[in-house]
């Protein structure tokens, strides 16, 4: 009974390993540093992930399906690049956001035609997703020439969606929305099916083709949107602004929980994923560490979620079986 | 059947890579090819000069590259610049190839003090004219680098200390707390500009109140280190000093959605429009000059020297100065 409870106990720890780290680095930090446990802190740690955690929403449908999207950071570059390069000419604010929302679109359905045409697997999505982001970031240096053009924004839809709550309330949309989508749609259904087995979802008779297209495009889309959010944070937009976006993205779906092979996970993990890192970077900067030591921390903190990811499968794969054993 | 699909779509891919580079900048490639033409071979016998610039897409280097561009045209010369992305390894393989394919002149802009030495020997061995631009080079080798167009970057951090020393005389007050956003870690370039600022400091009673925060040039990573530094010391700062206007620009926009815009007073290093503005403004209190369009140009009338066996003088330095509202007209802006 004893060794029942205490198992309980440890099982509980593995399988919250992220949220017990956040909890005890608010702890610490915030009695260290008290303005750390300020509601305008948590605001701003949320609006700091809401980009990258957008783009991670994204990124979450496509590991779920089995295939890794390399194209983000650069489609928040190209999305920041035009947006602000057509608003700087004249032209409505809602169509240079069209604008930036049909390039993510686009280049999205074309790496999920791609990948889709060659029956590719996570390997071809690699390495045609990479490619395809050495192409959007040349096609952003192209009309910026390099350089980080400055916004001239008037006050209007555009900058409102930087302001405040707002990209906090645009990233926690879209993870709810896309989480009851998946956990509560045949197409959530489908996807973590053709993440596990494509094959076999093939012969199930799910249009595979047809729904990985759609988790590039949604990727792609979510990119653009935080692209155009990043910009309109900080009115200028920068032709490398995305640049690492893409690691930081799978950093926080696995942080979050997301199985690496496919096949499960979940987008408000993915949430959570985001926040943790966040967090640990804004006590990191509020605690005086140093950028090197910040580096290492959080490289360590990304290690130890895979880890315990990893143990809490063994752990689970062998009680399964210790079970079989015991019934069988 | 796949496999051969796979090879197909990955050719065609890379194709499409090459082709949208190349049209996305005519300049910019990774190496020039082995066996195109010498300046013999082309049009009119134009003098070829070819430049690896190891910050191609920073935004100092647009302006810089479009100077070098225009310089060249105008003297006759045809130009080809690589990107180097900061690479010293790369930028040797590059400056071979264009040596091998028999290019007239180079132009060297390191990516690092450090990794200039073995560069510096092999542009010595070639014979050819070559000039190194923007970043000094290691003390090691700054004797054999024929000509050297660059910024002083320590007296660039000068200026910045000498400006806040003034910023702390005009607007007195009990504390002298400044909050600092540097570039990128390991880069000569921004220690240099922290190690002379440092200089000037010294004993002024000025305070740097964060460790070190690297926003790495973007605004975007200013903009977080700079809210982070709000939490922290709010009403405590009483200055911000940024290391460039991309930065400036990143730290301004946490400064206004936290409301505490006037509320201490900002400088910053660069020419940027964003800086010509807020300047205008009263927004930021100066800035220090560094223009990249003067240093581009300086580097090919430099090599034309060469070239036609002129004397050039060892080191060109690029001016540098405070930058204040009512001077901005005397300025080039990018």
């Amino acid at each position: 009974m004893k060794s029942m409870s205490i198992r309980k106990i440890k099982n509980l720890i593995r399988s919250n390993f992220i949220l017990i780290v956040i909890f005890l680095i608010i702890i610490i930090t915030g009695i260290i540093e008290s303005n750390y446990l300020s509601f305008n802190n948590l605001l701003n740690v949320l609006r700091q992930v809401s980009v990258i955690g957008i783009v991670a929403c994204g990124m979450t449908y496509c590991l779920i399906g089995g295939a890794y999207d390399l194209s983000v950071g650069s489609i928040v570059s190209l999305t920041g690049v035009i947006t602000i390069l057509t608003i700087n000419a004249g032209v409505s604010e809602f169509i240079a956001i069209l604008y930036g929302l049909l390039a993510g679109l686009g280049i999205g359905i074309t790496n999920g035609i791609l990948i889709s045409s060659i029956n590719g697997r996570s390997g071809e999505a690699f390495i045609i997703t990479y490619g395809m982001q050495v192409v959007a970031a040349s096609i952003a240096l192209f009309p910026s020439n390099g350089l980080f053009i400055a916004g001239r924004v008037p006050e209007g839809f555009f900058k409102f969606l930087g302001q405040g709550v707002m990209p906090i309330v645009i990233f926690l949309s879209i993870a709810i929305i896309l989480q009851f989508i998946l956990s509560n749609t045949q197409y959530g259904r489908q996807m973590c099916f053709i993440g596990s087995n494509m094959d076999v979802a093939r012969l199930s008779g799910v249009r595979v083709k047809l729904n990985r297209v759609t988790y590039f495009a949604i990727s792609g889309l979510l990119s653009a949107i935080a692209g155009i959010v990043l910009c309109s944070r900080v009115t200028s937009s920068n032709p490398t602004a995305g640049t690492g976006f893409e690691m930081d993205a799978i950093a926080a779906v696995v942080v979050g929980g997301t199985s690496m092979s496919g096949g499960s996970g979940n987008v408000i993990r993915t949430v959570v994923g985001a926040v943790a890192i966040g967090i640990m970077s804004n006590a990191l900067n509020i605690l005086g560490i140093t950028a090197y030591h910040q580096q290492i921390l959080k490289g360590l903190l990304i290690i130890a979620a895979v880890a315990m990811d990893i143990l809490n499968k063994t752990i689970k794969n062998r009680e399964m079986e210790h079970e079989k054993a015991y019934t069988g | 059947m796949r496999t051969k699909k796979t090879l197909v779509l990955l050719l065609v891919l890379i194709l499409t890579v090459s082709l949208i580079s190349g049209c996305a900048n005519q300049q910019k490639g990774d190496a020039p090819s082995a066996g195109s033409a010498s300046s013999e071979d082309t049009p009119g016998g134009a003098k070829r000069i070819f430049m690896s610039s190891a910050y191609y897409t920073a935004p100092y280097g647009a302006p810089l590259q479009e100077a070098v561009q225009d310089k060249a045209k105008e003297l006759g010369y045809e130009i080809t610049i690589v990107d180097g992305e900061a690479n010293a390894d790369k930028q040797l393989s590059q400056f071979k190839t264009a040596v091998a394919d028999g290019y007239d002149a180079l132009i060297y802009w390191p990516g690092d003090q450090a990794s200039t030495p073995p560069i510096v020997e092999y542009l010595n061995s070639t014979g050819l004219p070559w000039v190194a631009l923007n970043t000094v080079v290691d003390d090691s080798v700054i004797d054999k680098v024929p000509c050297m167009i660059a910024s002083d970057e320590v007296e660039i951090g000068r200026n910045v200390g000498r400006l806040m020393i003034e910023y702390f005389e005009k607007n007195p007050s009990d504390t002298k707390n400044v909050a600092y956003i540097e570039g990128s870690p390991g880069s000569s370039y921004t220690e240099n500009l922290t190690k002379g600022m440092n200089e000037v400091i010294k004993g002024s009673g000025i305070n740097i109140l964060n460790e070190p925060q690297y926003a790495e040039y973007d605004p975007s990573k200013a903009m977080t280190i700079m809210e982070d530094l709000l939490t922290k010391f709010g009403d405590q700062i009483d200055l911000v000093v940024a290391q460039d206007g991309g930065m400036f620009q990143g730290a301004f926009s946490a400064i206004e959605a936290a409301e505490y815009v006037g509320k201490f007073g900002i400088i910053c290093q660069g020419q940027d429009l964003i800086v010509k503005e807020k300047l205008l403004s009263g927004d930021l209190y100066a800035s220090v000059a560094q223009d990249p369009y003067t240093e581009g140009s300086l580097s090919v009338e430099m090599l034309d020297k060469m070239i036609k066996g002129e004397e050039v003088e060892h080191w060109v330095v690029n001016p540098t100065g405070p930058i204040y509202a009512d001077d901005v007209d005397n300025y080039s802006w990018f």
